[in-house]
């Protein structure tokens, strides 16, 4: 069966239901626009580098790590322990850069605020809410 | 396609009627899988990247080993290979947990998965 587009809600209802068909044609634009901000950031590179400077790493705007450039003087002056969390730090600073850059873009389409990912923090209980109105 | 809505609603309250034992397998799932880490290797095992469940890297181990015998460009390079098959791997078991939630005929990981799909054609 296909979707229904707002317009042929609207028409079906016999006008009833203007406000819902208004409504379903903007989620749909804003989901239209935010699917184009996702692509678009994909194509796009962010980098960040470790407290040193000395590595460096790139991730696509949705933050798909690309690459890791170890500069030869990491190799001379970190050793095997501090070369893996340096990498791990650029690592988190490239993907947090693309955090910031996602949530001013996703804004930016959609006109809303939205939440930088990258700081975000989950809740201690996700279900609690669920159980709450389950058990009335 | 059920047309009776006798046999519609009946099918709704059977539904409903498991929805608590199945959220409170997903909470048990959810929580056993959320606590597990994954890793990927590269360079022969020596580069080790671990990963938390949602994929977020946790650490990189690199031997000794490994920075003197790869060159700069060879060792980043060795550390993108390792976090991509943590990231694989961490993938990978969230498809089978997702899977392993079972709800009204179909699992959950089936469900978002054309949850995504229909979202894609809706926005066409």
């Amino acid at each position: 069966m296909r979707d229904l587009r707002g317009s042929e809600i609207l028409s079906l209802s016999g006008g009833q239901a203007g406000d819902v068909a208004q409504q379903v044609d903007q989620a749909r634009e804003q989901l239209r626009r935010v699917n184009e901000t996702m692509t678009a950031l994909a194509e796009i590179e962010v980098v960040g580098s470790d407290e040193t400077g000395m590595i460096t790493a790139t991730v696509s705007g949705v933050g798909k790590l690309r690459s890791v450039y170890v500069s030869p003087h990491a190799v001379r002056e970190l050793d095997n322990v501090m070369l893996g969390e340096a990498a791990c730090q650029a690592i988190h600073a490239a993907r947090a850069a693309a955090g910031e850059h996602l949530a001013r873009s996703l804004s930016d389409a959609t006109g809303e605020e939205m939440t930088d990912l990258s700081t975000a923090e989950f809740p201690e209980d996700p279900m609690a809410g669920v159980r709450e109105l389950l058990q009335g | 396609m059920i047309t009776d809505p006798t046999e519609l609603a009946r099918q709704f309250d059977e539904m409903f009627s498991r929805l608590p034992a199945f959220l409170e397998q997903v909470e048990t799932t959810v929580a056993g899988w959320m606590g597990q880490e994954f890793t990927g290797t590269a360079d022969e095992e020596r580069i080790i990247a671990t990963v938390d469940a949602m994929g977020s890297l946790a650490y990189i181990e690199v031997s000794s080993l490994s920075v003197r015998r790869l060159d700069n460009l060879s060792l980043g390079d060795a550390i993108v290979a390792a976090v991509h098959a943590a990231e694989a791997t961490a993938e990978q078991a969230k498809a089978q947990m997702l899977g392993s939630l079972s709800f009204g005929g179909g699992n959950l990981g089936e469900f978002l998965a054309d949850g995504g799909r229909r979202m894609d054609d809706w926005t066409r």
